[in-house]
């Protein structure tokens, strides 16, 4: 705790910060989101112009389909994906009292990505209706992604504080552990399959399509809105366990809220587009340097911000080297890695 | 009305905490727990709080067992002020204050007259716009006791059969001494408009100038309670803290004075 209250105190000013200034961070980033998608939806391979786009020529049939069918659903979910990433991040930081926890980097998409690799190699056994199984898949990486994140908690509470080392201790051991089923996956999988497997490790939305997206997006949406309702209540709790008792939160409903909220909007995520790092550890981390710390606008802020850097990274990673494309994780993670030493640097520094 | 614990034992990884201790704060009265270290005052201040509950004996709140309230209904009920004032995230002063403001009937009127008088009791009004991170431990701590403050204000008048309490666990440990005395006369105003207040402290000068009962713990147990000049008795305190002390009544101050 003593190296947390040195960054907060590094990145302390002097001035106020007025909710006009908030609610213009906001409104910006409001404009900023409906700009990249429609940037977003624009380029590609296939680059579609406003004007072909009408005209009734072979060109712009083209054009339409690539739109609706191909980039539509896939600018969607990196949106939804990237404010579920953004949001749970800033959540989890609220419930853990630490700018350091990430939904990527504690584990809680290793444990989204355990769930849905669990239920791939036990699915076909199985064998559920086909109609059923875009449900299944969202359904067993929210499983699992509730499971690491109560077992995060519950072990760091044992331990007394949520001290840095301890969380990403643990997130070391659940990103192992999904290391492992992502191997054992890989090594009785076909050469098919094993390209696959490249995006549950490094992430990508490029298997987006309607009939996949909307089953994921209705829990991530609802998730969304319970966690953007606990902004009081979190800031509450940043007095203390026991003060935000003593100020009449309801902390056990509170907890449970935010690990099951969280964990549903990674899962549903993951289950979808693999594993993306860095978003969720990023972006509250940038509101609050711009706004302070008040969850009323880190929460909205940071569902804003992380879907517009996902939506900017996954174009980035399907325009850099057409006709090829990188994983969209590969981006995120090229940025956010020397953000995190940057913050090291910060929290090191007195 | 009062808060009172009725022999009350407090239990906490198999040793005994509390022995069986029984204190009525009444409303409009500050009552100060003093005592050696590991007493057990902290214990009892967060018993009666609510925090932890009892292993035996009951907490009442105007006479109703203090399990049966909610987390919402004892919050207007009552304030706590801990000694943990740390927060990790970057809020601003007046952003702190808000967080204790728990009545949403005021309008924001109201609330600003409101933030603006316990801000002014405290002496922290220059301080409103500050990040919080970057005051010194004394202004932390006079932040968290107008937020107690303004946790109960609403509250004063509004029932005639509900007294508030405030509960406050060393709210001077960091203060010099103005900001002391101007703190507990913030208390005793408070005490005088309705409030029953229950304050641990280790300064005994203090205590005996300001409250108007005094409960010595030791070991888990109440060794004395009673006005100040009934329990700051020569021979007890010797005895409770294990070195000399002597208590004399000042001629030209007119109260208790406590020498080590």
């Amino acid at each position: 705790m003593d190296n947390t209250a040195v960054v907060t105190s590094a990145e302390s000013s002097e001035t106020s910060r007025r909710p006009a200034g908030r609610r213009a961070i906001l409104v910006g980033l409001v404009i900023g989101l409906i700009g990249m998608v429609l940037l977003a939806a624009i380029s590609g391979a296939i680059s579609i112009s406003l004007f072909e786009l009408w005209r009734d020529t072979d060109q712009g049939a083209l054009q339409r389909t690539v739109l609706a069918d191909i980039r539509a659903p896939r600018i969607m979910l990196a949106a939804f994906v990237g404010a579920a990433l953004g949001l749970a991040g800033a959540a989890l930081q609220g419930l853990f009292r630490n700018p350091l926890a990430d939904p990527g980097l504690i584990g809680v998409s290793g444990g989204a990505a355990i769930g849905a690799i669990t239920f791939i190699v036990l699915g076909e056994q199985l064998s559920p209706p086909a109609w059923l199984s875009p449900y299944l898949m969202p359904l067993a990486a929210i499983s699992g992604a509730t499971a690491a994140t109560m077992f995060l908690y519950l072990f760091s509470k044992r331990y007394g504080h949520f001290s840095v080392v301890t969380m990403l201790l643990v997130g070391i051991v659940i990103n192992a552990l999904s290391t492992v089923g992502i191997g054992a996956f890989q090594y009785i999988s076909d050469e098919r399959q094993l390209r696959a497997l490249v995006f549950w490790t490094l992430g990508s939305f490029g298997r987006a399509t309607w009939a996949t997206v909307i089953p994921a997006l209705v829990p991530l949406a609802v998730a969304l809105v319970v966690l953007l309702r606990q902004h009081r209540r979190l800031d509450q709790y940043q007095l203390g366990e026991a003060e935000a008792r003593f100020v009449g939160v309801d902390v056990d409903r509170l907890k449970r809220v935010i690990i099951i909220a969280s964990a549903t909007a990674v899962g549903a995520g993951v289950a979808l587009a693999g594993i993306i790092s860095f978003v969720g550890l990023i972006v509250p981390h940038l509101l609050r340097l711009m706004g302070g710390a008040a969850h009323q606008y880190v929460l909205p802020g940071s569902a804003l911000l992380g879907a517009l850097l996902t939506v900017l990274a996954d174009t980035v990673s399907r325009t850099i080297a057409i006709p090829a494309e990188v994983p969209v994780g590969l981006v995120t993670s090229a940025i956010g890695a020397p953000f995190v030493l940057w913050l090291i640097t910060r929290v090191r520094a007195r | 009305m009062s808060l009172a614990a009725r022999s009350v034992s407090v239990r906490l990884g198999g040793r005994l905490i509390l022995d069986d201790v029984s204190l009525i704060c009444d409303s409009q009265q500050t009552t100060a727990l003093i005592g050696p270290n590991g007493a057990g005052k902290s214990t009892l201040l967060r018993t009666l709080a609510g925090e932890i509950g009892a292993s035996d004996g009951e907490v009442l709140v105007d006479r109703l067992p203090i399990t049966q309230l909610s987390a919402v209904a004892l919050a207007g009920r009552r304030a706590v002020m801990t000694q943990s004032s740390e927060i990790v995230f970057d809020f601003t002063v007046e952003e702190v204050l808000s967080l204790g403001m728990i009545s949403d009937r005021l309008r924001p009127a109201e609330r600003q007259a409101a933030i603006e008088r316990v801000a002014r009791d405290s002496d922290i009004r220059h301080l409103q716009s500050r990040s919080y991170n970057t005051l010194s431990g004394g202004e932390k701590q006079r932040v968290q006791f107008a937020r107690a403050l303004l946790q109960i204000r609403p509250a004063a008048g509004d029932d005639t059969d509900q007294a508030p309490y405030l509960l406050l666990d060393e709210p001077t440990s960091s203060l010099d001494l103005s900001h002391e005395l101007m703190l507990l006369e913030a208390v005793t105003r408070e005490a005088s408009r309705g409030v029953g207040v229950l304050i641990v402290i280790h300064d005994l000068n203090l205590a005996a100038r300001f409250a108007d009962q005094i409960a010595l713990m030791q070991d888990g147990r109440i060794m004395a309670v009673g006005a100040p000049q009934e329990v700051l008795d020569n021979q007890r305190l010797s005895d409770v803290y294990r070195t000399p002390v002597r208590v004399e009544h000042h001629q030209d101050l007119d109260r208790l004075v406590v020498y080590t």
